[in-house]
């Protein structure tokens, strides 16, 4: 089923890492606070790691409740850092216990009552090690958050440099723009439409990354998506992201019925081609794409609105495809580039699979 | 005193103030509150690490070190720091002792007390906490800078995910001859072109309050809150000031292109709403009748042969210097708009006779 949240897409593979992440943070303080040699030190740090992040992981994969995203980023990094630091202070404590009852040769019970205990609480290191655990939680979740706002890879593009020296990559280009984006303006005021579009971005966000599409930018009405040539191509990626965001906003339908009184409806136009791929700019850097593409990808966007369809594909892309069963394409018109060169243009539809009684 | 000086005494002034309160942070989790000297010690290591990081930041890693790749200015700020500040922290406590105890430098260091200090007891914790101090601020620094001006702390304090009204001034500034530019330097070239250009303009932006909004191809959008863009006519500034800068790199240009950048632009004010958009790659946008017509403006400005067209609206409210002249160019009449805007057009006066 197509998962209507993005932090349920692929969540074995983030629940692995996070568990990963966990251990090796598990391991890293015993080495930091010297106890190498001490093999129960290394224990309990494993074990810490791996109970701890197995919890991350299913709170944050499996139990938070989707809706909850739209929280504040402030609010969402402050209630997550200390429901997780109170909650490895417990197992932190939990799991010292148990093994310094063990080391002691003591009953549980016996050890909880005994002034070692009390030590191990008060006397010794326990409040740096929750400190460590504060401090690492916040880290990670800040940054986590952070790279989230920033946009798919574009921190770890950042941190590597891959675009510092402009390169030149092949993509597939989709502009998804509103339709009627004018006169809902006109209907709602500029605050309530600013509020439409929000919804609008925020409820099909999951349709473009379930299909490896990486958002580019928005403008005004318009979401720009990309996708790597073999990432895009596969299963028709491309293709598949604009009509599962037309069946998740259909799903939401009702929603947006009661506080807008409309459905949003959408076009796109899709292309591929060389672009240049680059980090611009010092400051509010961006990793910017140009080339030809882009204005020819608007163009087949505003084809669309011309032609009245609700999508329009370059023949060249679709030469690169294999075109799953369950869709249709159909010749609509034609642009023409710089060159002059002609661009057919297909429109995608779904079969209609009918059965009779 | 002129702006950009102002403007890095108040950051030294920040970052000092900062390096105090980490220092003294750091005793209150270590030692209590028992005694004096460790505060005096905290507090006079952090004083003198935030003046050599301020130092550093707004004298070194200001100029050309900022072109360099964020991974390896990130190692290579870190371990600097971490090593300046380490050495520092020891020659502190040294210091410190050598008053308490009245013993000479060598013989503090080669006290069994200071090196067990040293060796075995909180000074490793010392070093590990300025390690993760040092990395951990350069790091959101940098991104912050990145993500661009009060981004970060827009993002964190949400102050625009309801969406707000503002008035702001809005300049648009392009390269001219862009096309013939990109031709004759091909794709890749003129993007380390552009590069260059957006990097050696972007200290006349922050120095005269700008925010840079976005970059879109060889336009740069820069806004003001109106205030922060009419006092000292900032806004006009920010345009002349990139001029001269990119005179002096005039140089440099040549050599590695053939081609000398010239930016014109338009500035114009109103009203915009501003509201953060998306929950992945989200971007705090403007949306605007305001951003249309200062494009529609900055069309203008090769019909009308000049380099910077502002809205006669606008240039009402500046209270322009004696280096500058406006000039009314009239009403024009503006490409999708009903009604015609009176625009003004500033040049520079670089001779005055008194």
């Amino acid at each position: 089923m197509f998962p209507i949240d993005i932090h349920t897409i692929n969540r074995e593979g983030k629940a692995l890492v996070i568990v990963i992440v966990g251990i090796i943070a598990g391991l890293l303080y015993p080495l930091l606070s010297k106890e190498l040699g001490d093999p129960y030190a290394m224990v309990n740090g494993l074990l810490i790691g791996v109970l701890g992040s197995l919890y991350v992981a299913m709170v944050e994969l499996y139990i938070s409740d989707p809706h909850n995203r739209k929280r504040g980023f402030l609010a969402r990094i402050i209630r997550k850092s200390l429901t997780y630091t109170i909650f490895f202070v417990f197992l932190i404590l939990l799991v010292l216990s148990i093994s310094r009852s063990i080391q002691a040769g003591l009953d549980y019970l016996e050890y909880l009552t005994s002034e070692a205990f009390y030590n191990l609480v008060f006397k010794e290191d326990f409040h740096i090690i929750v400190l460590y655990t504060l401090l690492f939680s916040t880290g990670i979740i800040f940054v986590n958050q952070l790279s989230r706002k920033m946009g798919q890879g574009v921190l770890w593009n950042f941190i590597t440099g891959k675009y510092h020296n402009p390169r030149e990559e092949e993509r597939i280009f989709m502009l998804l723009d509103m339709k009627d984006s004018t006169s809902t303006a006109e209907k709602l005021g500029d605050l309530g439409f600013s509020n439409l579009l929000n919804d609008f971005f925020y409820d099909i966000t999951p349709a473009i990354i379930h299909t490896s599409g990486v958002i580019y930018r928005y403008v005004g009405d318009e979401v720009v998506v990309s996708w790597r040539m073999q990432q895009g191509l596969k299963n028709a990626n491309c293709i598949r992201t604009s009509f599962l965001a037309k069946l998740v906003i259909r799903r939401q339908r009702e929603k947006y019925l009661n506080t807008y009184g409309l459905v949003p409806d959408f076009r796109c136009g899709f292309h591929y081609g060389p672009v240049v791929v680059g980090q611009i700019g010092d400051v509010k850097s961006q990793i910017a794409f140009s080339g030809e593409v882009m204005y020819l990808a608007s163009m087949i966007e505003s084809q669309c609105k011309s032609d009245n369809m609700e999508n329009l594909v370059s023949g060249d892309l679709l030469k690169r495809m294999s075109l799953p069963g369950i869709y249709d394409m159909q010749p609509v018109s034609s642009i023409v580039n710089r060159a002059g060169k002609k661009i057919d243009l297909y429109t995608i539809t779904e079969v209609s699979f009918t059965q009779p009684y | 005193m002129d702006t950009n000086r102002v403007r890095k005494l108040k950051q030294g002034r920040t970052i000092v103030l900062t390096g105090i309160f980490l220092g003294l942070f750091y005793i209150i989790f270590s030692d209590g509150f028992g005694e004096v000297y460790p505060f005096i010690n905290g507090g006079v290591a952090g004083m003198l690490a935030g003046l050599v990081v301020a130092i550093l930041e707004l004298g070194v890693f200001a100029g050309a070190l900022r072109k360099k790749r964020f991974i390896n200015l990130l190692i290579l700020r870190t371990t600097l720091y971490f090593v300046l500040l380490t050495f520092l922290i020891l020659q502190v406590l040294i210091i410190s002792r050598m008053i308490r105890l009245e013993q000479s430098y060598t013989e503090v260091l080669f006290d069994p007390a200071f090196q067990h200090y040293v060796f075995k007891e909180d000074f490793p914790i010392v070093v590990v906490y300025t390690m993760v101090l040092a990395f951990s601020i350069n790091f959101v620094r940098m991104i912050s800078r990145k993500m661009g001006q009060g981004m970060l702390l827009s993002y964190l304090t949400g102050t625009y995910r309801r969406p707000v009204d503002q008035e702001r001034i809005v300049m648009f500034m392009k390269l001219k001859n862009s096309q013939g530019i990109s031709e004759q330097l091909g794709s890749l070239d003129f993007y380390r072109f552009l590069n260059d250009f957006f990097y050696d303009i972007t200290e006349s932006i922050i120095v005269h309050k700008g925010i840079i909004y976005e970059y879109v191809e060889d336009l740069i959008v820069v806004t003001w809150s109106v205030d922060q863009g009419c006092t000292h006519s900032n806004c006009v500034r920010t345009f002349f000031h990139a001029i001269e800068e990119l005179e002096f790199r005039k140089e440099s240009f040549f050599a590695k292109y053939n081609i000398i950048p010239i930016p014109f632009a338009a500035f114009h004010y109103g009203h915009v709403i501003r509201s953060e958009i998306g929950d992945v790659k989200s971007e705090i946008v403007f949306h605007g009748d305001v951003m249309n017509t200062t494009a529609r403006i900055l069309e203008k400005c090769s019909g009308l042969k000049a380099d910077l067209l502002i809205s006669t609206q606008l240039a009402n409210k500046l209270d322009l210097p004696k280096i500058y002249q406006s000039i009314s160019r009239g009403k024009v009449k503006l490409k999708g708009k009903e009604e015609s805007l009176e625009l003004n057009e500033i040049i520079e006066i670089l001779q005055t006779k008194v």
